[in-house]
């Protein structure tokens, strides 16, 4: 065999070893430029007292300490939490109802043309969409109170009061993020071979045990792949809050990422700023790493 | 004391050295050397940190076209942000830049920022070279004084040129008002007549729903209604909170009754003013002269100004904007020689007609495009005879963000205008003692 000219000396496994690592370098020194230098930054500028362009000093843990003291973080990790689980839930829950009604024997055009139309709002930036969503909320001018009152339901303070505020930008998210979710699952129940649901059907199978026996454990890793990534998007919600309502009425819908940015680029402080952030850096990990070890137990690889 | 020379010392020491370098050259005194305009075959580079619409891009762009006439040799680039989303995220992407050793030779700003940029060495004092320098002087004297002075640092000196200012005002809809009954506002009517004119132009149910008024909520869109009782977020030097006076608990009393006790404004969450008035849902609203553009651009006629109602006072607030010389720039007589342009009485004359803002000289408005539309057009610099700037210390962005955040409670009803303004209060305390010790720091 006729050595390459290029790698002479290496043995095969080795060279190919070598060429993987080529294959994938241009990706490593994008990650080692843009995530991980920053995330570095980032940690050292969160024992800082930071600033631009006076020099900055070491605080030691003081940025930390600060949190166990602020009430506002608190409120902003609880909302944080409370978006996550609604998100995360509906999302992944409309996007399988979706997905397995789209999977039923329609016509192609028509399930071409369904998927299309709930996948339409994932290709819409958050910005534009929220700013739509802002004036159809308004309460007394907005569209969807218009048509609540046409069946006699009083005005509802979509955006001005607490509550309702955080369910207003909930529905937005799921309005917006579910098609995804459809789309994924739709793949993953296109992937199930037809042959255990014609095995499951002779042996006298009704329809909801072929969707829990079978379509659930073989779309559990497509499961766990939208829970994995809703919950890493929906714990650093930030632009359609930073439109919908700006984080009001007061804290009532401020996530921490959008408080993050106040501390950051309203108050300059970018110690803290970054103090926060690593905070929300480490819950991501630890959920995710959780979700990964839970998944041991429910999770089906074929 | 460390040898190390700060960031801050680099900027600084760059900034007034090339000024120096350029006098030692020249052989004569600092200001002296800025008043000389380079020859016109200087050749150089440019770099403008700019904001703002679509058409005043193309209106500085003339001016720097003018600029190149007498200096062929320079490259001018301006580096345009369309509308800041904050003046804080602003001047974070100047202070990078600067950090960075990127270079910036001239500085637009809002009011909102002028002091941060002074207190953080950016810009360069221009007393002196106003001083020694004809034509800067003169435009200086051709600006009204309280914009120019309002620009002032707390020092006292200038740093920057007057480029545009807007001022609270009411836009009133007259046919809705004949159709009414009602004669247009008096020049000094008061809060009770606005609340009687309000609750008259407020009709109709559902989809018919008409407001007598539109709430501009948004820090500079509310402030004339602490100024007309005379009071503020601020005290008077904008170094302490105001907001325990009483008369800030009237007025923000008074704003809240609009929407929750007399219902003559629509819920502010998710309303923009400058969309439901030439729609014909609301009546009045407050504003400066930046929705003209639009009305223009959509044939909207249906519009006229009048004073802010008032209570203890006639007044109303303004904000203004300005064009300073960057520390970091490397020919400081250049750059000056930019500015003339950028701030000249051809650029206000233009100004007049894109509409986004007024111009910095009365005398550009002194003319019939300025004076047919709204009829009253007169009215935005009559309002300059008793008027104050929009509370604008180095904190503003966080300022802005504490006040706000308590309001929108207070609109949302979750707390009682008494304790939300307490609240405020005691959290705008703190960031304005935060702010005394960072400028007694240096």
């Amino acid at each position: 065999m006729q050595k390459s000219g290029l790698l002479p000396e290496l043995t095969p496994k080795r060279r190919e070893a070598f060429v993987g690592y080529m294959f994938i370098l241009p990706t490593y020194i994008g990650f080692s430029i843009f995530i991980l230098y920053p995330l570095i930054e980032s940690v050292r500028i969160s024992f800082q007292e930071f600033s631009l362009l006076r020099g900055s000093t070491y605080v030691g843990l003081e940025n930390y300490v600060q949190m166990f003291a602020d009430a506002r973080l608190r409120i902003a990790y609880i909302n944080t939490i409370i978006f996550t689980l609604f998100a995360v839930f509906f999302n992944a829950g409309i996007g399988l109802i979706l997905a397995v009604m789209l999977n039923r024997r329609l016509p192609i055009l028509m399930r071409n043309l369904y998927r299309s139309v709930f996948f339409f709002p994932v290709l819409i930036a958050h910005t534009y969409i929220a700013v739509i969503w802002r004036f159809l909320y308004q309460q007394d001018t907005g569209v969807i109170n218009y048509y609540l009152g046409v069946f006699g339901v009083e005005p509802i303070p979509w955006l001005s009061n607490a509550h309702w505020a955080m369910a207003a930008i909930i529905i937005l998210d799921v309005w917006k993020n579910t098609g995804f979710a459809m789309l994924v699952f739709l793949a993953g129940l296109q992937s199930i071979p037809n042959e255990y649901y014609e095995a499951a059907q002779l042996d006298g199978a009704n329809e909801r045990q072929l969707f829990f026996r079978i379509t659930i454990p073989l779309l559990s890793p497509t499961i766990f792949f939208i829970l994995v990534i809703f919950m890493i998007g929906a714990l650093q919600v930030f632009d359609t809050i930073i439109v919908l309502t700006q984080g009001g009425p007061g804290d009532a819908t401020r996530s921490v990422v959008l408080y993050v940015y106040e501390i950051a680029f309203r108050t300059f402080n970018m110690g803290y700023a970054a103090a926060v952030s690593m905070t929300l850096f480490a819950i991501i990990l630890i959920l995710t790493a959780l979700q990964f070890w839970i998944s041991r137990r429910w999770v089906h690889y074929e | 004391m460390s040898g190390k020379l700060s960031r801050r010392d680099f900027l600084k020491y760059t900034g007034m050295g090339s000024a120096a370098a350029f006098a030692a050259t020249y052989g004569m005194p600092l200001g002296t050397a800025l008043a000389q305009a380079p020859p016109g075959d200087t050749a150089g580079h440019l770099v403008i940190y700019n904001f703002g619409g679509t058409e005043q891009q193309r209106m500085f762009g003339n001016a720097i076209a003018r600029f190149n006439e007498r200096y062929p040799n320079v490259l001018v680039e301006d580096l345009y942000i369309p509308w800041p989303e904050g003046w804080g995220h602003y001047i974070t992407n100047l202070k990078l830049r600067a950090a960075s050793g990127l270079k910036t030779d001239i500085i637009a700003i809002a009011i909102e920022g002028t002091r941060e940029t002074i207190f953080e060495d950016l810009v360069l004092p221009m007393d002196d070279a106003i001083a020694a320098d004809e034509e800067l002087a003169a435009i200086v004297d051709e600006v009204e004084p309280v914009l120019h002075n309002a620009l002032k640092g707390a020092d006292g000196q200038t740093y920057y040129f007057t480029r545009e200012w807007n001022n609270m005002i009411i836009h009133y809809n007259p046919v809705k008002f004949e159709e009414a009954g009602l004669d247009p506002p008096a020049v000094d009517w008061t809060w009770e007549d606005f609340l009687e004119t309000a609750s008259i132009l407020t009709t109709g149910e559902g989809g018919d729903k008409q407001f007598g008024f539109a709430i501009p909520f948004f820090n500079f869109g509310l402030t004339p209604w602490w100024h007309t009782n005379d009071t503020s977020t601020l005290t008077a030097d904008w170094s302490q909170s105001n907001l325990d006076d009483p008369k800030m608990l009237e007025s923000v009393k008074f704003v809240h009754s609009l929407v929750h006790e007399h219902g003559v404004a629509p819920s502010v969450e998710g309303v923009n003013p400058y969309e439901l008035f030439p729609a014909g849902t609301i009546a009045m609203t407050g504003a400066g002269r930046w929705p003209f553009d639009t009305y223009v651009t959509t044939g909207y006629k249906d519009v006229d100004i009048t004073p802010w109602p008032r209570n203890r006072k006639g007044t109303t607030v303004f904000g203004s904007g300005g064009w300073a010389v960057s520390k970091t720039t490397e020919n400081v007589p250049l750059a000056l020689e930019l500015i003339k342009d950028l701030a000249a009485f051809e650029t206000d004359l233009e100004a007049v007609a894109v509409g986004t803002s007024l111009p910095a000289r009365r005398s550009a408005t002194e003319n019939e495009l300025f004076n047919s539309f709204p009829a009253n057009a007169h009215r935005f610099f009559g309002s300059l005879e008793d008027i104050k700037p929009v509370p604008s210390p180095a904190n503003f962005a966080e300022v802005e963000s504490i006040f706000m955040r308590h309001m929108s409670q207070i609109m949302a009803n979750s707390v009682t205008a008494e304790q939300g303004l307490e609240a405020a209060h005691i959290e705008l305390s703190a960031a304005m003692d935060k702010l005394a010790e960072r400028l007694a720091d240096g």
